[in-house]
């Protein structure tokens, strides 16, 4: 059954950009109450800031926090300030669209010179697996733990089609995609009895500023933008409407999947 | 507490907001000490290092100039020049 958004609250992690940024916008125009979590430098925090006001004239409630969401003490710090926030009711959307990652190979360049994708560290792989993959779990035993995550309650996070495939430069995001799209499965099977859904939203390419970043993007976003059956890329906007649409039921029989969001990107070749 | 506009950036207080953010004893922290090499600091930590210097000392530190946060010698030396230049 279709339930309203208004007056509900959203839980947005990677809110100053992108997907998490769009995601936010239209949540919002909704009438979803957003609490927003980015990690920027002053500029950015300052943009953010911005961002978090106007989301306020569409006349809903944004709160907007700069911590690293991997860090323990972020949550510990937020779990309260959320439960403040919504008066103990929870969260009724979470989204888990978090960009900070080493872009690089994995094996050394051959002939052993240091190439523009040298090979990744351990404390890089860690850093981005857990970044990117485990802290949506840890954030969600707190959530539970808090009692924060109501019937109904719907979380995304936000894969790519890295989390089966290969892209060049990519290998260490490559590794957490496919970590998050499992955590994703055992979360949605963990969750169940509890009616909270738990889906992986797989976008097609769309240009944002964590994409640009990749090694290479220009020959991606070209070559997507050629094949992708809807004639064009993804744009946040698809990925926003997709997750407003999916929030506004109450079922939880929808869960434990990864939902492409591309026009239908992935199926062509 | 110090104004740092006009008392100049203490070496002894960034050596303690290091030492915070990196989770070592301050005698880790020495002048010298690489911080990606010698400390084992990720990109995200010198991420976190950067928001508190931020937020300790009002200064903008942009994200091209972060690989420059080497050693707290290093650090010290953009601080002092950023603040005196507010």
């Amino acid at each position: 059954m279709f339930v309203p958004l208004k007056g509900s609250w959203a839980l947005v992690f990677g809110v100053s950009s992108g997907m998490g940024k769009e995601t936010a916008r239209a949540l919002a125009a909704a009438g979803c109450n957003i609490i927003g979590v980015h990690f920027d430098l002053a500029e950015g925090r300052q943009r953010a800031q911005e961002y978090a006001e106007s989301l306020g004239e569409l006349g809903v409630e944004a709160h907007f926090f700069n911590r690293n969401v991997a860090a323990e003490q972020a949550r510990a710090e937020l779990v309260p300030v959320i439960r403040d926030l919504t008066s103990g009711a929870g969260t009724r959307v979470v989204l888990h669209s978090v960009a900070y990652g080493t872009l690089t190979s994995l094996l050394p360049a051959p002939g052993g010179q240091e190439g523009e994708a040298p090979e990744v560290t351990p404390r890089q792989l860690t850093m981005t697996v857990d970044v990117m993959g485990h802290s949506l779990v840890y954030w969600m035993q707190d959530l539970v733990r808090a009692e924060l995550l109501p019937r109904g309650a719907k979380v995304f996070a936000m894969t790519s089609a890295g989390g089966t495939r290969v892209l060049p430069g990519y290998a260490p995001v490559s590794a957490a995609k496919a970590t998050l799209e499992a955590h994703v499965r055992d979360l949605a099977v963990e969750l169940a009895p509890r009616g909270v859904a738990v889906n992986a939203i797989r976008a097609g390419t769309t240009v944002t500023p964590a994409l640009r970043k990749i090694p290479g993007s220009d020959k991606l976003i070209a070559h997507c933008r050629e094949i992708n059956p809807g004639g064009r890329l993804t744009r946040p906007e698809d990925v926003a409407e997709a997750i407003v649409t999916l929030s506004s039921s109450d079922s939880a029989w929808l869960t434990g999947n990864v939902i492409g969001v591309d026009g239908g990107e992935a199926l062509v070749v | 507490m110090a104004d740092h506009r006009t008392a100049g950036v203490d070496l002894e207080d960034l050596r303690a907001l290091l030492a915070e953010e990196l989770e070592l004893p301050v005698e880790e922290v020495t002048d010298e000490a690489h911080l990606k090499d010698d400390l084992d600091v990720d990109s995200l930590t010198a991420m976190e290092v950067a928001v508190q210097i931020e937020k300790k000392y009002r200064i903008k530190i942009d994200e091209a100039e972060i690989p420059n946060l080497t050693s707290l010698t290093a650090i010290h030396r953009l601080v002092t020049a950023k603040v005196g230049a507010t």
